[in-house]
């Protein structure tokens, strides 16, 4: 296997640098190849927003401060960059797609001073205007050069989060970190914002990781998934092994829940119990008290190991196995 | 068939706004007829700004409708005598989506679950205690909990309150205006488990708004899809999941993205944005997204008309062959 | 740190209550009657003080304690007064106003925009020579003055909290205006309600030392603190501690409510409270 470009190893973020302080994330290790997009999928809590900050050293200063373990970038730890070579990091070879596109954008500076701005830290652009236009007609906005004097507000959601893809492109970054990128857009709009960024990945041949709750968006966009429960990941492995044969428990009943448009079963197979706050996450595999599966061995720390090429999960039980 | 609980007929809804220039008028709703019976599920699809909100208003009594009305029992909503009305807002109740600003955080559970009984019937305070204790173990909460404040409950949670407050006065219609959305992926089966087993058990009809096909799927007979404000499709929910003929259902399905690597892409990709409801497009409002489009569909508003199976479809090219 | 602040103020504050309900009782000097004896004396450590007046006397030789401890009833009289009726008022034309909404709340509006524009020391010094100097006047001027401002809040608040979705939902059910604004708005709104409410109280106490001291508050020889740092005016440069200490009661009391007002909002302010959601 190639060289990672993203190596995170036993991550792990506390609320501050006391030993005892309430972890957000435990024990986080994945690896991100060239090119490639690693789904990252929770629910609320599950801490995969916060890992995907953390990448970039932009969680809450408590969080940084109980931070521990490595993240290795091109072979540099981000966690031991100077201020300075972490600000071209970036925006520059990393950047960043939020969930809410109002929020990213500035409300009183106009579509072309955003997208200028960014611009104008790569230095080979001379016609900021001209690259500007290029950028946003990249992204499939209709006449590019009018639109470039529109303020945010004048624009649909769908239009709004291309203009910040387009802004985290500018300066062509080799990692785009997608923190639920389509969850405040239409179901038509995501799906066309899916395939354009599946289009601009290919174009510029970026690694991206895919923050998101959704099953169907990760089936449609992603390469390798790592399925996030209480602060840990629990597995991880190639889309198509995991969604086919997943062997963690928690993957497993999560997956049969979401309703399909081609069946309509009398029940839809449920998972009991809610996922535990950060406070007051069980002992032991955190999963364990809403597993069918669970036993005493259960209340002890599982390990994660690997069980086929790629495909590794943190379960004493794990099911199917096989085919 | 039983007696329709709710019935429109000819339903329209105009705001006035303030445009760009001037005042404008926002046809939010437009020719809405549905009928809902106990019972049955209809479901309602659509996106955002397509109306659905507002239909939900107008049925609860909310909002009023500019042309049209809505009838109770086969009698228009306005010519109720109070005792009727009474009756009508027991037998219709309202979920909606978000369970944390849905329940006042000043009132005990058992409060919030008895107002539709206090408010609409001549229960005794005894009867009252029954009857709340009743429905909170209906949707699986210890009847202690109705001592306790909403603040002390997840969001799964509060949702079954909700829930056990509308099916209180043993309702004959509920209202569910996408009621599972902002849930957590692992507490959304629960719900809708929850719902469809209580509708099942006590006979309730629905009225289920919503964005996804997967959960409509799931939850509902019979769907209608609306599109700016008007009714392009309508029919069983086999069909409008699997074989569906307007254009736009169609994008609908291609864009609900299947929790599934592998499974082939239903339907024809949405492309363009959803236009401003101030400014609909002439003819078929869907004509500018529609990869069908011919001079009829700019020029005539096509009308809901039977393809020849017993749904209606609101599309010109329906009968074309040579799509 | 600010945890220390806050319960140094409330401690204060306590003491002031407490001083204002019973501390008259245990003054050895009737705070009306001064010795001609003892006209100025200075507080009890300064040469020529005794431990007879702590804190010294005033011009007419009252004991300038007993006159503070009594004039803190006073201000907790007018406080406790000025807020029962200001804010009932205004908590009732402002929930009013905002749950009608339309013309009715645009009306009142504007009447709330002209009270806010009154100018006040004008209408007190109108009433005051008009009916001359009372504890009443000085009631209705200052509740003339802030109901105005519970309205405002009131309002506001309630076309937050109107928008809920339980308040539909309560409409859903039947029920009616009164019950919905009694159940939902008033409980809702009432923690932004006693925020301001806190606050006041030092707007209160600042506006009835000035009243005072312009003559048309409490009339003499009451002792009220605006009072007292008036009369105390003239011998600033003589005799500092008549005005000093007044001055600093105004200042202690003013500056506790406002960090208890400030805590208060910081707790209570709903978009601090925990919401939920992803």
């Amino acid at each position: 296997m190639s060289v990672p470009l993203l190596s995170i190893r036993d991550l792990t973020v506390r609320v501050g640098p006391s030993q005892n302080a309430p972890v957000i994330i435990e024990d986080v290790s994945l690896d991100l190849q060239p090119g490639e997009t690693l789904g990252l999928v929770g629910e609320s809590g599950s801490g995969k927003s916060t890992l995907g900050m953390s990448i970039l050293r932009l969680a809450a200063p408590p969080l940084d401060k109980g931070t521990s373990g490595s993240i290795i970038y091109k072979g540099r730890d981000v966690r031991k960059l100077s201020n300075r070579n972490l600000h071209t990091l970036r925006g520059g070879e990393i950047s960043m797609i939020l969930q809410d596109p109002m929020a990213s954008l500035n409300p009183v500076f106009s579509i072309g001073a955003q997208l200028k701005e960014a611009l104008r830290r790569v230095p080979s652009h001379r016609d900021l205007d001209g690259a500007a236009a290029n950028a946003l007609a990249e992204v499939k906005i209709p006449s590019p050069r009018s639109r470039l004097k529109s303020y945010p507000h004048q624009m649909s959601g769908g239009m709004r989060q291309r203009i910040v893809s387009a802004i985290a492109l500018a300066q062509t970054p080799e990692l785009l970190i997608c923190d639920e990128p389509t969850t405040s857009l239409d179901v038509t709009i995501q799906y066309q914002f899916l395939e354009l960024l599946a289009e601009l990945q290919k174009a510029h041949h970026m690694a991206m990781l895919f923050i998101t709750h959704d099953f169907g968006v990760v089936a449609k966009t992603c390469d390798r998934v790592a399925i996030m429960y209480a602060g840990q990941i629990v597995e991880t492995g190639p889309v198509r092994e995991i969604f086919h044969n997943p062997r963690h428990w928690y993957t497993r009943a999560l997956l049969a829940s979401v309703p399909r448009t081609d069946e309509k079963p009398a029940r839809l197979p449920q998972i009991t119990g809610a996922p535990p706050s950060v406070t007051r996450r069980p002992s032991g595999c955190r999963f364990h008290p809403r597993c069918e599966a669970a036993s005493a061995l259960c209340s002890t720390e599982p390990k994660f190991e690997i069980v086929a090429e790629g495909h590794a999960l943190r379960c004493f039980h794990p099911a199917g196995g096989g085919a | 068939m039983s007696e329709p609980v709710l019935s429109t007929r000819g339903l329209g809804r105009v705001f006035r706004v303030r445009g760009h220039d001037g005042p404008a008028e926002l046809h939010a709703l437009s020719e809405i007829e549905i009928t809902c019976h106990p019972g049955r599920s209809l479901g309602v699809l659509g996106e955002s700004g397509c109306g659905k909100t507002t239909l939900n208003r107008i049925l609860l009594a909310l909002d009023k409708p500019t042309t049209g009305e809505v009838a109770f029992r086969g009698k228009a909503l306005g010519s109720l005598s109070r005792r009727e009305m009474r009756d009508y807002r027991r037998s219709v109740q309202p979920v909606f989506q978000n369970p944390f600003s849905s329940l006042n955080p000043r009132m005990r559970v058992k409060h919030i679950v008895a107002e539709p009984l206090v408010a609409a019937t001549g229960m005794s305070r005894a009867d009252i205690r029954a009857r709340v204790a009743e429905v909170l173990s209906a949707v699986g909460l210890p009847p202690e909990d109705g001592e306790r404040f909403p603040n002390q409950f997840s969001g799964g949670q509060r949702q079954r309150i909700a829930i056990a407050r509308a099916i209180s006065s043993s309702p004959q219609l509920l209202l569910l205006d996408e009621p599972v959305s902002s849930q957590d992926i692992s507490i959304r089966a629960q719900i809708l488990n929850l719902l469809k087993e209580l509708q099942e058990d006590f006979g309730i009809g629905s009225v289920f708004v919503s964005h996804d096909l997967a959960t409509v799927r799931f939850m509902c007979d019979e769907v209608i899809v609306i599109y700016l404000g008007r009714i392009v499709e309508h029919g069983p929910v086999g069909k409008i999941c699997e074989t569906p003929d307007h254009p736009y259902t169609r994008a609908l399905l291609a864009a609900a993205l299947p929790a599934d690597p592998d499974r082939q892409e239903a339907g024809i990709k949405p492309i363009g944005e959803i236009p401003s409801p101030l400014d609909p497009p002439a003819g078929c409002a869907y004509h500018p997204r529609c990869p069908f489009a011919r001079d009829i569909c700019k020029a005539e508003r096509p009308r809901l008309t039977d393809p020849g199976d017993g749904s209606q479809v609101a599309c010109h090219m329906t009968h074309a062959k040579d799509w | 740190m600010r945890d220390l602040a806050f319960r140094v103020a409330v401690a204060l504050l306590v003491v002031f209550v407490v001083v204002a309900l019973i501390g008259p009782y245990f003054m050895e000097h009737d705070p009306l009657r001064g010795s001609l004896r003892a006209r100025l004396d200075p507080p009890a450590w300064l040469p020529g003080g005794t431990w007879d007046y702590p804190l010294g006397t005033d011009r007419l030789g009252r004991d300038i304690l007993s006159r503070i401890v009594s004039g803190a009833r006073i201000s907790l009289a007018v406080c406790a007064l000025v807020i029962a009726i200001a804010g009932t008022v205004g908590t009732v034309v402002g929930t009013f106003s905002g749950y009608m909404g339309g013309m009715t709340d645009r009306v009142i509006m504007r009447v709330v925009d002209l009270a806010l524009s009154f100018p006040v020391i004008l209408l007190a010094l109108l009433l005051g020579a008009i009916s001359g100097p009372s504890f009443a006047n000085i009631v209705i001027v200052i509740s003339l003055v802030l109901w105005s401002q519970y309205a405002r809040m009131a309002r506001g608040e309630t076309l937050r909290v109107k928008n809920e979705d339980y308040v539909d939902l309560a409409r859903t059910s039947g029920l009616g205006h009164a019950r919905i604004i009694s159940r939902h708005i008033l409980p809702n709104i009432a923690p932004s309600l006693i925020v301001v409410a806190t606050l006041q109280v030092g707007v209160v106490i600042v506006l009835e030392a000035s009243l005072s001291f312009l003559g048309v508050g409490v009339p003499p020889p009451n002792p009220s603190w605006g009072s007292m740092v008036s009369e105390g005016r003239s011998y600033v440069v003589t005799a500092w501690w008549v005005a000093m200490f007044p001055g600093l009661a105004i200042l202690f009391v003013v500056m506790a409510v406002n960090i208890v007002g400030d805590h208060l909002t910081d707790r209570l302010n709903p978009a601090l409270r925990g919401r939920g959601g992803a």
